[in-house]
């Protein structure tokens, strides 16, 4: 394998790894969140879990973009 | 610990507007590429297109559900939340995968239909939280 090829696999592997870390952080962060003020109001869970969802949407939609490139990277341009 | 929700104070679950905005956005994107560089290309922006609006689609699907409970358990909605990031990566991947590697569909289209689905989503999204608050 040369070295460009094993850049591009790097390039694809940080990523992915990082698109996965971001999206991790944010949705622990979402998660405890969500447990905190279930905990506090729990009248309140049916409007929280709503906002959770949608919030989640919005939390992994980069990192699905940074897989997607990913996958072009790994497969179409190393591969 | 089971509580019966009041109607009024029912969740509103219409997240239609983010997925309209999407599809909308990638069938106007489909057209013009169709016109534009032909039917190839067309079909691979609308492959990746599909891609996006099948992960939003699950998510929708997933948060209807999660909606349809009556119960207050925050930590089986915590489980639920886990399992569809888990079930939409991996449609994701195998969708990708697919109309890569199987159908011989162009990578840097069939993406570019996948990131515009995905910003779309991203517009409606933001659009649907500013009507909430």
């Amino acid at each position: 394998m040369d070295m460009i090829h094993a850049v591009l696999y790097i390039a694809g592997a940080l990523m992915m790894g990082l698109g996965a870390l971001g999206a991790s952080i944010g949705i622990g962060i979402l998660g405890g969140r969500f447990l905190e003020g279930a905990a506090r109001q729990p009248e309140l869970i049916p409007m929280l879990r709503t906002q959770f969802f949608i919030v989640m949407g919005l939390v992994d939609a980069v990192p699905m973009i940074a897989v997607g490139l990913a996958m072009y990277v790994l497969f179409a341009v190393a591969g | 610990m089971r509580t019966i929700i009041p109607q009024h104070q029912k969740p509103d679950s219409d997240i239609r507007l983010a997925l309209l905005v999407q599809g909308g956005v990638l069938l106007v994107a489909a057209i013009l590429v169709y016109l534009v560089y032909g039917q190839a290309s067309a079909m691979a922006v609308a492959s990746g297109g599909l891609v996006a609006l099948a992960n939003s689609g699950l998510l929708a699907w997933r948060m209807r559900g999660a909606e349809r409970r009556v119960d207050t358990d925050a930590q089986q909605d915590l489980r639920m939340l886990y399992r569809t990031g888990l079930e939409r990566f991996a449609l994701v991947v195998f969708f990708l995968a697919l109309g890569m590697g199987v159908l011989k569909l162009d990578p840097p289209v069939m993406i570019a239909g996948f990131v515009l689905g995905q910003l779309a989503w991203l517009v409606g999204v933001t659009i649907r939280l500013g009507r909430t608050h």
